[in-house]
């Protein structure tokens, strides 16, 4: 299954611990420089607790925070070693051509 | 402001707004007080992002309907040529073949076969000098 980049980027953000949307947000854009807007993050966090990627936990302080389930986990591990794959092969065709 | 938020919640399908309306809500109000993000440019991402979300729904919902209702319409198709089928004789002819066997039985036609040179097999037969086998 193709995981959309703005969901591997909730997934990585959540590999590091449960976290609600403010703090997802704040995560997010402090390893990727990527600001999602609430509705990306909300669109993407209904699909990945869909496919059963993410787990929605009890309020804490008015906020849900979500967790990385262990499905969640695996595919996360396996789009970023095909994402590491591409570009070990991307970076050795580089350093050739140069 | 949380008019507007409310309005622009609106534009989300029912079952989105219901589970994350609250929270899309209160991040989009924390967003604003704590990361001085603009309002407005927020209130317009969420607006495309719900006509978004309500689009690819509805197109969901009506290309799982259609398929639905093709394939009962296929079933029910399939199973009356079946049972059609199954009430014939398996030596059941139509009309002109049983008139074509008849008439090839008693010698006075024959079925025109028309070959790829868009004559008749008779005629191929006769040009090259053949005849009719006898009946």
């Amino acid at each position: 299954m193709q995981l959309p980049e703005r969901s591997v980027l909730v997934l990585t953000s959540l590999a590091g611990g449960d976290k609600h949307g403010y703090a997802l947000i704040k995560d997010v854009e402090a390893f990727s420089g990527v600001a999602l807007s609430p509705g990306t993050l909300y669109g993407a966090l209904a699909r990945l607790e869909e496919d059963g990627f993410v787990q929605r936990l009890d309020v804490d302080d008015r906020r849900h925070p979500y967790r990385l389930t262990p499905a969640g986990r695996a595919a996360l591990a396996e789009r970023l070693a095909e994402s590491a794959r591409i570009a070990s092969l991307g970076l050795r065709r580089i350093a050739l051509a140069e | 402001m949380d008019r507007a938020l409310a309005w622009v919640l609106l534009l989300y399908p029912r079952r989105m707004r219901r589970r994350y309306g609250a929270e899309i809500a209160e991040l989009t109000e924390d967003l604003i007080r704590l990361e001085r993000r603009s309002p407005v440019r927020l209130l317009c991402s969420l607006a495309v992002h719900g006509i978004g979300c309500r689009l690819a729904w509805f197109a969901r919902t009506r290309v799982a309907t259609a398929i639905a209702v093709s394939t009962s319409v296929a079933c029910v198709a399939l199973v009356n040529m079946g049972a059609a089928s199954a009430k014939q004789p398996a030596s059941h002819q139509t009309r002109s073949q049983l008139h074509s066997t008849v008439e090839n039985r008693c010698g006075q036609a024959r079925p025109r076969v028309t070959n790829a040179q868009g004559g008749t097999a008779r005629q191929h037969r006769e040009e090259r000098g053949g005849r009719e086998p006898d009946c």
